[in-house]
């Protein structure tokens, strides 16, 4: 009536073995979904450190070469016929856009973009009678003239 | 190692059909199916006269529980991810705000950080004219982004200019914007005393204080 089978010692009950698998999947599961909020999350905000990390170092050059513009400003000529002479002593270019007058507040009396090299000299030529400034792209303003 | 050798008998649960083999030689035995415990000798017998009958045995609530056994396995599968799924979920729910505001929080810091950084005002001149009772302002962005002026101030007093024009072209300046490389003329009525401070504040916070006077 019975049936011998061959099985191997210590598997005496013919049934497989039950493995512990469903735990491990769980945490591993888990793991895995906390791994990828953290990611996410420190993956965002150092994003915004690198963007802010780069803004602060770009108005740091800004400031930088803002201290670094020396010019002197001459104006020669008499009346209408005046010239405004841009020296530039420094070691940074500096960009002028705009000379203005000194006028109840200022008046622009030349707008544009002209560059001034280190060591170079540049002429501008103005119609104007007062005091007049030369304002660069960094914001600085070099006054000369009466 | 050597194989032994172990004589199995065939049973079958008459409780729910299960057919297993069985080494045990007790009188009780446990049904590996559903965990009943039956007599040995009755599920011998159950087995054998189902199998010589040559029918398969009976229907009843015994079959449907072994017959579904594989599916119950597929669908604990299913109900455990379904659990883990909804578990995540309400975690992610519960989380939400407390993460959203600590991560937009430390984001919306470091964004306003680089506007302000961004927004660079200096003011370039300054002009008094006693007899109209103004006082002129001229403030230049050398920044790369837009300055909102919010609030501004002449000693600690909030005060609205009169007007904001553009520096250069004259250009009345309604959103209160000074724009990168953009020169503008703020005027305010004449402030008392011999020293002043006017202070702007723009959208992203940033402060901007200076001495006016001699």
């Amino acid at each position: 009536m019975g049936r011998v089978v061959r099985v191997e010692a210590g598997d005496v009950s013919g049934r497989p073995l039950r493995r512990e698998e469903n735990g491990t999947a769980v945490l591993v599961i888990v793991m895995a979904l906390l791994i990828v909020v953290v990611l996410s999350f420190v993956t965002a905000v150092l994003r915004a450190n690198s963007s802010y990390t780069y803004s602060a170092k770009l108005a740091s050059e800004l400031e930088a070469q803002r201290g670094k513009e020396l010019l002197t400003v001459a104006v020669v000529g008499v009346g209408e016929n005046r010239t405004v002479k841009l020296s530039n002593y420094g070691t940074e270019a500096a960009v002028i856009v705009a000379i203005l007058e000194k006028r109840d507040g200022m008046r622009p009396a030349w707008q544009g973009l002209l560059v001034v090299p280190p060591l170079e000299n540049r002429d501008i030529a103005v119609g104007t009678s007062g005091k007049l400034g030369a304002l660069t792209a960094l914001g600085n303003l070099f006054w000369g003239g009466t | 190692m050597k194989p032994m050798t172990i004589e199995l008998f065939p049973v079958q649960c008459p409780k729910c059909d299960h057919v297993w083999h069985t080494r045990s030689t007790c009188d009780l035995i446990t049904c590996s199916g559903c965990g009943r415990k039956i007599s040995r000798e009755q599920a011998l017998r159950y087995y054998a006269v189902s199998h010589a009958r040559g029918k398969t045995p009976k229907r009843g609530r015994g079959r449907l529980r072994r017959d579904q056994r594989g599916v119950s396995e597929a669908l604990s599968a299913i109900m455990i991810l379904v659990i883990i799924g909804a578990a995540a979920f309400g975690y992610y729910e519960i989380t939400r705000g407390t993460t959203e505001s600590q991560q937009a929080g430390l984001i919306d810091m470091l964004a306003a950080s680089e506007h302000r950084s961004a927004q660079l005002l200096t003011l370039v001149y300054q002009a008094e004219n006693r007899a109209a009772g103004t006082l002129k302002a001229y403030v230049y962005n050398y920044g790369t982004e837009d300055a909102e002026l919010v609030r501004t101030f002449i000693d600690n007093a909030a005060t609205q200019p009169r007007h904001i024009r553009d520096g250069l072209s004259g250009d009345a300046i309604t959103d209160s914007i000074v724009e990168p490389k953009q020169l503008v003329e703020m005027t305010f009525d004449l402030p008392q005393g011999e020293v002043n401070y006017l202070t702007l504040e723009t959208r992203w916070g940033a402060w901007y204080v200076w001495r006016l006077g001699t």
